[in-house]
């Protein structure tokens, strides 16, 4: 009995029970990707990610933000009165923002001017905020901090694509070393291929298609998944449903057979 | 309570403790951000300046801009300087850096720093600046990103000032220079009265002194490309003609076959028994006939008027939709409205035809408007419309002085004085129209002045000191005045103590209506 339990079991209802850290970091990354699933943080998307550099450089400074503002909202979460929860976290993110400000201006200056009046727009981004009340207000620090950094990767992830996208084909290359503070600047692409030349994607238009084509490719990618999965589960209702007749017909011959 | 009070307190020790971070973080970065700032401030001069071999900084004490940078090359030699500005727009804060050579050219201009949008200010076509002669900027109009390019202007115009202040150049407009030649240092500015059309003149000026009266009236044309001014007293006494510059020989022979008429009324001046410059000729026979039987007026919007059996005719303009419209009423000897032209205007020939043209007519009879109702009229072609409405309201505000009700006064407190009939219609003196710094600002009076030269009524008509002083220490106190023809305050016998400021002003109107008054109108 015991085993037949074990053999019906929904796989989805498995994974959850099997969640961990590893899952709690990685989800942020691919399953809960903060840009091309829940669509936050698109105004940095749009703006900073002509450059992979740039792009990077943002994704660093939202991870450290988002990590530390994670880590103190999940442990002052008990201390605020809930009327003024927001408030709080609001003045916690600005804060961080403003020391990542500081920092930036300080130990990457170029980096700095590069991102420019987007540095401060951090503490809008709904990223931050959402992750505050939706997650670190509601768990420990630890896994606060794991989410934090989790989503904040993903956050980088999506971003150096974006941005790796829109400036080869901006520029046929890719440079690194401009605004990071390193002691080298190289071109880990150079193509020099002209035809990528497309200037249209070093501004904000060229933004808002990279990160439609890149929607479309996640959007495709979870409808296979799911119609992948409708059909994982639509085949293991069919093999229930065979079981059963299965079981069915040979009690009905075990009982035919005993009245025999 | 407790819990408002625990609010308050969670509140404060949050902010404290991200104060506090904030504090430490930024006495700790305090240091490499400004020596990062100067480094890549010394890169911008670089790329401003690529010949650049050291500079000499020196800060300045301006509103807008705060440094000066004088640019050497490697012999030593300056070859410009770079000024530094910054403004706060709606987007945020601006830095710029204004680059100009010793041969007073634009060398370059860039942003070194700012908080505006960067995909707008990064699209500002601030190339367009490089080579401009300083003393002929000419902006683009459309940039893209407006708010950043007034702020890039502005600080270039500052800058190209100072440079101008630090070269020991004359910053007086050419036209300044000409008029001060004709009437001495006394001429402090100018202000362009009333420009022509096609005529031997180009625009009449109104020459006023630092206290913005009236020295005369100037009138400018060309010889050769270079501006040459007529002058005039306000009544219209020939006083000099010169140009922009003493160095023009050629002109100087030219001025000095009319010096002779220096002194003589312009309708004194045979203009067929002239010989010389038929231009200079020319412009004299204009003047003339322009200032035959018409007086001038210096109210906005008017220029001046002339008598006719009927009334009179004013002739105003005003800033229409493209340019300067040029506008003639004609009142009647009662005040009203007979006709309105529009004798000259650069709008657009189908709003003006559609629009004002047919509606001008409306206005007959009228002798008081309301300029927001009168607006109306011309829906359609606003722009237009509320120039010729601003000349109808002026000419219509004006008639008083005309008809002899109103006298205008020229002094430092008096405006204007009336005719003060009371409510039976019984003539009981005159009225004074002052006004006065009081605490906040400058406080307006009517004070009526009666046939035995007594304050018969006070009366404060429009003021932005605070009301609760008004009305304590300074309405109660005004009828103390009343029947008083001698008017002096001292320290023992202020009667508006507690509102000093106030009181000052009431005192100064007072006491100028008084001495005016008692010396029979005149300063």
């Amino acid at each position: 009995m015991a085993e037949n339990k074990k053999a019906v079991k929904n796989p989805n209802q498995k994974k959850k029970k099997k969640a961990t850290q590893f899952d709690n970091f990685f989800k942020g990354v691919v399953r809960e990707n903060p840009i091309f699933v829940f669509l936050l943080g698109l105004c940095p998307a749009l703006a900073v990610t002509n450059t992979l550099e740039t792009a990077l450089g943002m994704g660093v400074l939202v991870i450290f933000v988002l990590t530390a503002s994670n880590l103190v909202v999940s442990l002052i979460k008990n201390l605020i009165p809930d009327q003024i929860q927001i408030p709080a976290y609001i003045v916690v993110i600005a804060t961080f923002v403003t020391i990542v400000g500081l920092l930036t201006e300080a130990y990457a200056f170029e980096l700095h001017q590069a991102l420019g009046i987007f540095i401060p727009l951090i503490v809008v981004n709904c990223l931050i905020m959402g992750r505050a009340t939706a997650y670190a207000s509601k768990n420990g620090p630890f896994n606060s901090i794991i989410d934090g950094v989790g989503m904040g990767v993903g956050f980088m992830l999506a971003m150096m694509l974006i941005g790796v996208s829109r400036e080869i084909l901006a520029t046929g290359a890719i440079t690194f070393g401009r605004y990071l503070p390193l002691p080298f600047e190289v071109s880990l692409i150079d193509t020099d291929m002209y035809m990528f030349n497309m200037e249209v994607f070093v501004g904000p238009a060229g933004g808002f298609i990279m990160i439609g084509v890149f929607l479309a490719i996640f959007t495709a990618i979870g409808n296979y998944n799911k119609r992948k999965k409708a059909q994982a589960r639509q085949a293991w209702i069919e093999q229930k449903k065979k079981e059963a007749a299965e079981r069915k017909k040979r009690k009905a011959m075990e009982e035919a057979g005993d009245s025999a | 309570m407790l819990y408002k009070l625990k609010i308050a307190l969670t509140l404060l020790i949050v902010g404290l403790l991200s104060g506090g971070a904030i504090v430490f973080v930024h006495t700790m970065t305090e240091d490499r951000i400004q020596e990062n700032r100067e480094l890549a401030e010394l890169e911008d001069y670089q790329e401003i300046f690529p010949d650049m071999a050291s500079a000499e900084e020196e800060d300045i004490d301006h509103d807008v801009i705060d440094r000066r940078a004088k640019i050497y090359d490697a012999d030593d030699e300056q070859i410009g300087e770079i000024y530094r500005g910054h403004d706060t727009n709606n987007f945020g804060d601006i830095t710029v850096l204004v680059g100009i050579t010793m041969d007073f050219e634009i060398k370059q201009v860039l942003v070194s720093q700012t908080e505006n949008t960067p995909n707008y200010y990064q699209d500002m076509p601030l190339e367009n600046l490089a080579g401009q002669a300083t003393d002929d900027i000419t902006y683009d109009t459309n940039t893209g990103a407006t708010a950043s390019y007034n702020s890039v202007e502005m600080i270039t115009d500052y800058a190209v000032e100072l440079f101008y202040e630090f070269q020991d150049v004359d910053l007086r407009s050419s036209e300044l220079q000409a008029l001060q030649t004709i009437y001495g240092e006394a001429a402090d500015d100018y202000i362009e009265h009333f420009t022509f059309e096609d005529e031997a003149v180009h625009t009449e000026y109104r020459v006023i002194d630092e206290n913005e009266s009236t020295l005369g009236y100037a009138y400018d044309l060309d010889i050769d490309g270079e501006l040459v001014m007529l002058g005039f007293t306000p009544d219209d006494e020939f006083l000099g003609i010169a140009s922009d510059d003493d160095s023009h020989d050629d002109l100087s022979d030219v001025f000095a076959d009319f010096e002779d008429l220096e002194g003589d009324m312009i309708e004194d001046i045979d203009v067929d028994a002239l010989e010389g410059e038929q231009a200079i000729i020319d412009a004299f026979a204009f003047i003339q006939d322009l200032v035959e039987d018409t007086e001038r007026i210096e109210e906005e919007y008017l220029v001046r008027y002339r008598e006719t059996d009927e009334g009179y005719v004013i002739t105003g303009f005003a800033e229409g939709f493209n340019a300067m419209n040029v506008i003639e009423v004609t009142l009647s000897d009662d005040g009203e409205i007979t006709d309105i032209e529009l004798v000259r205007t650069d709008d657009t020939d189908d709003y003006v035809e559609d629009y004002i043209e047919p509606n001008l007519d409306a206005f007959d009879g009228e002798s008081d408007l309301d300029a927001d109702d009168a607006l109306d009229t011309f829906a359609g072609a606003t722009g237009t419309g509320e120039s010729i409405v601003n000349v109808i309201v002026a000419a219509l505000d004006y008639y008083p002085v005309l008809s002899g009700a109103l006298e205008m006064i020229d002094h430092d407190v008096l405006n204007f004085r009336e005719d003060y009939y009371d409510d039976e219609g019984d003539l009981i003196g005159l009225l004074y129209r002052g006004e006065a710094e009081g605490f906040n600002a400058t406080n307006v009076f009517d004070v009526v002045i009666d046939e035995d030269g007594a304050i018969y009524s006070i009366e404060i008509v429009e003021t932005n000191d605070t009301e609760e002083y008004l009305d304590d220490y300074i309405i109660p106190n005004l009828e103390d005045f009343i029947g008083e023809t001698d008017v002096t305050q001292d320290e023992t016998d202020d009667a508006f103590a507690g509102a000093s400021e106030t009181g000052d002003s009431v005192y100064d109107m007072l006491s100028a209506t008084l001495e005016y008054h008692a010396e029979g109108g005149d300063e």
